[in-house]
C-alpha cells in the first residue's frame, strides 16, 4: 500500500500550505454542519419551529416597513408581496452566513491549536446550516405565491444558479472576514451594522432603478454591492424576464462581477492566513 | 528501516514584542518506522511547537519536513468535544476531525464506548459527565484511531493513575501490532520510559542529546537537581539558631518521585561534637503551609553524641508524596536549644510516579503526602460478597 506522504517547507508557497483533500474538506464541513445543526435549538422552547417562524417573522417585518411605512411603488405590475419576498431567502441565508461564519474561526480557535483541518470547512458549515433555512424559506415563499396569486417559478435553473451564487458569495466574503479577524477583531465588532447596512442598500424590497432616482449617473456606486445582482437575479428567476419592466443591466453585471471577485478573494485570503493563524489568533 | 519523519534545519519563530522568538531553531531528527520517540525538555523547550509543525497545525519559518505515512495527532483529549452534544455525537464529531470518517467511526462505536466504560451514558450530553468520564471517553476514541504516525502530545496528565496505565498498554500493543511510528511529549518519564525505545531532549529549540529513553531519562532528571537545589545553605541569610553547629547542604540523592524511593542527605558542620542532637525537620507545601514532620525524635533515634562535622541521611523506600513542589524547613537541635533554623532550607520537585497500588493518584493539582492506612470494609460488605 502507497503512503501518503507529506512534505513542508518554510518557503511553501501560501496557497500550497494546508492543503487538505476535498475529501477531508467535506468530512470536516459534515462534521461542523452536524454539530451546528445539533446545537442549533438546543435548550429554546419552540425548537425547529424557529426555522419556519424566522422567514415568517422577517417577510412580516419587511412587508410592514417598506409597504406599509414607506410605501414603496415598484414599476411592474407583479403583486408587491411577491415582489419583496423573491429575494428574501436569499438574503436572509447571506445576512446568517455572514453574521456567524466571519466570527467562526475566532469562535473555534480552542480547537484550531489542537488540530489541523481546513479552515473554510468552518465557514462551510455555517454554509450548509442556513442552507437548510434557505430551502425551508423558499418552499414557504413558493407555496405562498402559489396559494394567494397561483404563481410559480419561471426560470427554476437560474433561480438553482443564484442559489449557488448566493451561497458562495456569502461563504467567500464570511472567509474574508474571517481572515482579517485573525489579528483585528474590528471587523467582528462592526459585523452586524455591517449586515444591517448592506440589507438596507440591497434592493430586496425594492428595485435597484431607484439608485438612479437617487444618486442619477453615480449610482454605480451603489452597484458595486454583490447582492444587488443576487436580489435582482432572485425575482428574474421567479418572475420571468417579461413581467419586469426595468432592469439596469450594465450595473447588475458590475455587482455580480464584485461578486465573483469577492468568492475568489474571500477564499484567498483565508489561505493567506492559514500559515501562521495559530500563532496570531 | 524507512524514515518515516524527517526534519531537516526546522525552525519556527513566533513574534514576541516585534522580535521574533524562535521556539525551535535549526532542528534535525530522523524516527524510523515502528520506532516510539519521546520529546523530554522543561517548559519552553519547544516540545509542543515540534508536535503543532508535524502536525500542521503551524508553518515553519525556516527549514522543513517529510512525514511518510497517515498522521494523527493527539495533542489535547476530547478536542472538538461540545458539553451540549451527547458522547455519541461528541465521539463522531471529534472522529472526523482528527480524519476518521463517520463509517469505520460506527463500527468502531462499539470498541469505542467500551473501553471508554460510558455505555450507560452515551446518549447523555457531556455536560453532565464527570471530568474523568469526560477523558476516558477522548482517551478511548484516541486509542482506536488508526494511523501511521502519532503524534501525542501530555495526554497522559490526565485521568486517573489505572486508566492512564490502561491507555498505556493499549498504545504499546498497538505500536507492535501495527508498526505505528511515536512521538510522545510527556513530563512523566515514567510513561514515556515505558512506552518509548528511545527519546530527545530538548533544549532551547534544539536538540540537546539523543539515545536510549532511560538513559536520556535519568540523565534529565539529573539535570533538574540543581535547579530544585539552588539554596546554597552556607550562605544562606534567613536562618536563626546559636550557630555552634550549621546545616551545610540538603540535597535528595536523585530526582524525587513519588513512590520511588530517595534519601535526602544533610551535611553540617560545627566546632565540637554535638551533644544529643536532634535533626527536625518539616515537609512544606510549596506556599509554606506544613505536611509533615520528619524528626530523629519521632522516629526515636536518639544517639548521644555525634561527630562535630558529618552527614545525616533520610531514606524513604517509598516516598509519600505526591507530585508537585515542596519545601522543608530544618531545624538542628543540640541539648533542645536550637543551633540553627533554616526557612526554607530547600525546595524541590517531586516528579510525578506510580505510586499507589490501586493506581489512583487522587489529584494532580493539589500535592499532599499519601498516609500509611488500611481498610475495613466488614461491615459495609453483603455476606458472600467477597472483597476482591
Amino acid at each position: 500500500m502507497n503512503k501518503p506522504i507529506t512534505e513542508v517547507q518554510a518557503k511553501d508557497p501560501f496557497w500550497q500550505v494546508n492543503q487538505a483533500s476535498r475529501k477531508r474538506s467535506w468530512q470536516v464541513t459534515k462534521a461542523f454542519a452536524r454539530r451546528d445543526l445539533s446545537l442549533r435549538y438546543v435548550q429554546t422552547r419552540m425548537g425547529w419551529l424557529w426555522v419556519i417562524a424566522q422567514p415568517l417573522l422577517a417577510a412580516a417585518l419587511v412587508l410592514l416597513v417598506f409597504s406599509v411605512i414607506v410605501k414603496v411603488e415598484i414599476a411592474s405590475d407583479v403583486p408587491y408581496a411577491l415582489y419583496a419576498f423573491a429575494a428574501l431567502p436569499g438574503w436572509l441565508m447571506a445576512q446568517s452566513i455572514l453574521l456567524q461564519g466571519g466570527p467562526s474561526l475566532v469562535h473555534n480557535q480552542h480547537i484550531l491549536r489542537k488540530i489541523a483541518f481546513p479552515k473554510m470547512a468552518l465557514i462551510q458549515a455555517k454554509g450548509l446550516v442556513f442552507m437548510v433555512d434557505f430551502l425551508v424559506a423558499s418552499i414557504l415563499f413558493i407555496a405562498f405565491a402559489y396559494g394567494l396569486y397561483g404563481s410559480i417559478p419561471q426560470a427554476p435553473i437560474l433561480w438553482v444558479f443564484m442559489m449557488a451564487y448566493t451561497w458562495l458569495l456569502a461563504t467567500g466574503m464570511a472567509a474574508l472576514v474571517a481572515a482579517w479577524s485573525v489579528k483585528y477583531r474590528d471587523l467582528i465588532a462592526i459585523l452586524p451594522f455591517l449586515a444591517q447596512g448592506l440589507f438596507l442598500l440591497t434592493p430586496v424590497a425594492y428595485p435597484s432603478t431607484r439608485y438612479a432616482d437617487a444618486l442619477g449617473t453615480w449610482d454605480w456606486v451603489l452597484y458595486l454591492n454583490p447582492f444587488v445582482s443576487m436580489a435582482e437575479g432572485f425575482r428574474l428567476a421567479f418572475f420571468g424576464i417579461g413581467d419586469l419592466a426595468e432592469l439596469h443591466v450594465p450595473g447588475i453585471t458590475l455587482s455580480f462581477a464584485m461578486g465573483c471577485l469577492l468568492i475568489f478573494f474571500g477564499r484567498l485570503a483565508l489561505r493567506w492566513v492559514d500559515r501562521n493563524l495559530v500563532d496570531r489568533l | 528501516m524507512k524514515t518515516t519523519i524527517q526534519a531537516r534545519g526546522l525552525g519556527k519563530a513566533y513574534p514576541v514584542n516585534g522580535k521574533p522568538y524562535w521556539a525551535i531553531k535549526d532542528l534535525d531528527l530522523d524516527v524510523k518506522e515502528g520506532q516510539a520517540m519521546g520529546i523530554i525538555g522543561g517548559n519552553g523547550a519547544g516540545k509542543s511547537t515540534l508536535l503543532k509543525l508535524f502536525s500542521g497545525i503551524t508553518h515553519p519559518s525556516e527549514g522543513g519536513y517529510r512525514l511518510e505515512g497517515q498522521m494523527t495527532s493527539l495533542l489535547e483529549i476530547g478536542t472538538g468535544f461540545h458539553p451540549d452534544l451527547s458522547g455519541r455525537e461528541n465521539i463522531y464529531l471529534s472522529a472526523a476531525l482528527h480524519g476518521m470518517d463517520r463509517q469505520t467511526t460506527a463500527q468502531r462505536l462499539d470498541a469505542i464506548v467500551d473501553f471508554s466504560g460510558v455505555e450507560a451514558f452515551l446518549d447523555t450530553a457531556i455536560k453532565h459527565y464527570s471530568s474523568g468520564m469526560k477523558v476516558r471517553l477522548g482517551f478511548a476514541l484516541a486509542a482506536h484511531m488508526d494511523a501511521d504516525i502519532l503524534l501525542v502530545d501530555e495526554v497522559l496528565a490526565v485521568g486517573d493513575a489505572a486508566f492512564q496505565a490502561k491507555c498505556l498498554r493499549r498504545m504499546e500493543s498497538q505500536m507492535q501490532d501495527a508498526g505505528r511510528t511515536v512521538l510522545f511529549v510527556s513530563h512523566n518519564m515514567l510513561a514515556m520510559q515505558s512506552l518509548c525505545d528511545q527519546a530527545i531532549w530538548l533544549q532551547q529549540g534544539k536538540v540537546h542529546q539523543q539515545g536510549e529513553s532511560h538513559a536520556l531519562a535519568s540523565a534529565y532528571l539529573q539535570q533538574q537537581l540543581p535547579q530544585s537545589h539552588a539554596i546554597d545553605l552556607t550562605e544562606h541569610r534567613d536562618r536563626s539558631g546559636q550557630g555552634d553547629v550549621r546545616i551545610t547542604a540538603m540535597s535528595w540523592d536523585r530526582a524525587p518521585c513519588s513512590g520511588q524511593s530517595a534519601s535526602l542527605r544533610i551535611q553540617y558542620n560545627g566546632k565540637a561534637a554535638m551533644e544529643q542532637p536532634n535533626l527536625r525537620l518539616s515537609l512544606e507545601g510549596a506556599d509554606g503551609r506544613f505536611l509533615a514532620p520528619i524528626s530523629m525524635h519521632t522516629s526515636n533515634i536518639r544517639p548521644d553524641r555525634l561527630k562535630a562535622s558529618g552527614e545525616l541521611v533520610v531514606h524513604f523506600d517509598a516516598l509519600p508524596c505526591m507530585a508537585g513542589t515542596y519545601q522543608i524547613r530544618a531545624r538542628l537541635l543540640c541539648k533542645g536549644l536550637v543551633q540553627d533554623d533554616l526557612r526554607p532550607a530547600m525546595r524541590f520537585e517531586v516528579q510525578e510516579g506510580l505510586i499507589t497500588p490501586g493506581g489512583d493518584s487522587f489529584s494532580l493539582t493539589k500535592n499532599g503526602v499519601f498516609l500509611p492506612l488500611t481498610w475495613d470494609l466488614e461491615q459495609a460488605l453483603d455476606s458472600g460478597n467477597a472483597l476482591r
